[in-house]
């Protein structure tokens, strides 16, 4: 099985809350241990940029298009489950 | 070699501060020679030395003198910055227009309240973030003065931000300070850089601006939108009184 299939195949059957972690870990190059407790500049890797990578990993993962202002309101691994809430999507 | 008598910072610090810039060709006799007669009048020197003098580092050290930060120097040739589809619609959400004089109190207020604290004298422990934030207040008021223009950035109708423009001259501007409010903090709306758009509207044809290595994020976000450095210079303080 080709490596990009199989990559593809995995993603699909994670749960939400795999792939949520993931995005940050992923995005922020941070490990997933201690991530639920991750906030904006919490890692110097969550900055404008970093957010920026978040968002967008987010938006693909899930398959969504976020409103501003929930961009501009995921300050915290925490406040982005209620957020991704609005968009059906349970963590 | 340049001592310069910075009254500028006197009044916002409140102590005799001397503004040292250390060039290509200054031998470290002269570097020492000159920062020891300095530091008989001044009770507060910033030194400003070139990366590529690496070498009168280690003079610095001995004389007693602190590194607090690398002040590096970004370009921009204005030229269209690329944008993703989710950087183009947060880049849309933001309005930047001239500041009104009502923006320009809000402004003051802010900066009076400590928005902007990244700079070597807000994180020196022997200044206050009071004398911080006169300074910065100081030095808006003084690219003011010398003709600068004052952008506002604004996010669903409040203030998020601003930054300063000013014409240095064939066709080059300057973008000496500028920030994201307290409250916009903590939302990634600091990665909108409109300011290489409004100087290509003014007719410019490239800027210049200064961060400090302190704010790597700010640097980050810069050169996201197409900036590269092009020259970077060490800087060192030392307190004489506290020295003595």
């Amino acid at each position: 099985m080709p490596e990009a299939f199989r990559h593809e195949s995995r993603k699909k059957s994670m749960t939400n809350k795999e792939k949520y972690i993931n995005c940050f870990t992923q995005a922020l190059e941070v490990p997933a241990e201690g991530v639920e407790k991750l906030e904006y500049q919490g890692v110097e890797s969550w900055d404008s940029v970093g957010h920026m990578s978040l968002v967008a990993a987010l938006e693909d993962a899930f398959g969504i298009q976020m409103d501003t202002d929930d961009i501009v309101d995921l300050s915290s691994f925490e406040k982005g489950i209620a957020i991704m809430k609005k968009y059906g999507v349970e963590i | 070699m340049k001592v310069l008598n910075a009254t500028w910072d006197e009044e916002s610090l409140g102590v005799r501060t001397a503004e040292v810039s250390i060039g290509q060709g200054d031998s470290l006799e002269e570097i020492g020679s000159a920062l020891r007669e300095a530091e008989a009048s001044y009770r507060y020197l910033a030194v400003k030395l070139p990366t590529t003098r690496a070498d009168a580092c280690f003079l610095l050290s001995e004389l007693g003198y602190t590194f607090v930060e690398d002040m590096v120097f970004l370009e921009h040739d204005l030229h269209e910055i690329r944008r993703t589809p989710l950087e183009q619609r947060f880049y849309d959400s933001v309005k930047i227009e001239r500041m009104q004089n009502g923006d320009f109190e809000e402004l003051l207020s802010e900066i009076d309240a400590g928005s902007f604290s990244f700079d070597r004298v807000s994180l020196d422990p022997y200044f206050s973030k009071e004398a911080s934030a006169r300074r910065f207040h100081h030095w808006l008021m003084d690219e003011k003065s010398r003709g600068a223009i004052l952008m506002k950035a604004s996010y669903k109708g409040q203030m998020s931000g601003f930054f300063t423009i000013r014409d240095t001259g064939d066709g080059v501007y300057s973008s000496a300070l500028g920030g994201t409010f307290m409250k916009f903090r903590h939302t990634g709306i600091g990665i909108n850089n409109q300011t290489p758009e409004i100087v290509k509207r003014l007719g410019g044809r490239k800027l210049v601006i200064g961060v400090s290595t302190n704010n790597m994020s700010q640097i980050r976000a810069v050169v996201r939108s197409g900036f590269f450095p092009v020259r970077a210079n060490h800087v060192y303080i030392k307190h004489t009184d506290i020295a003595k």
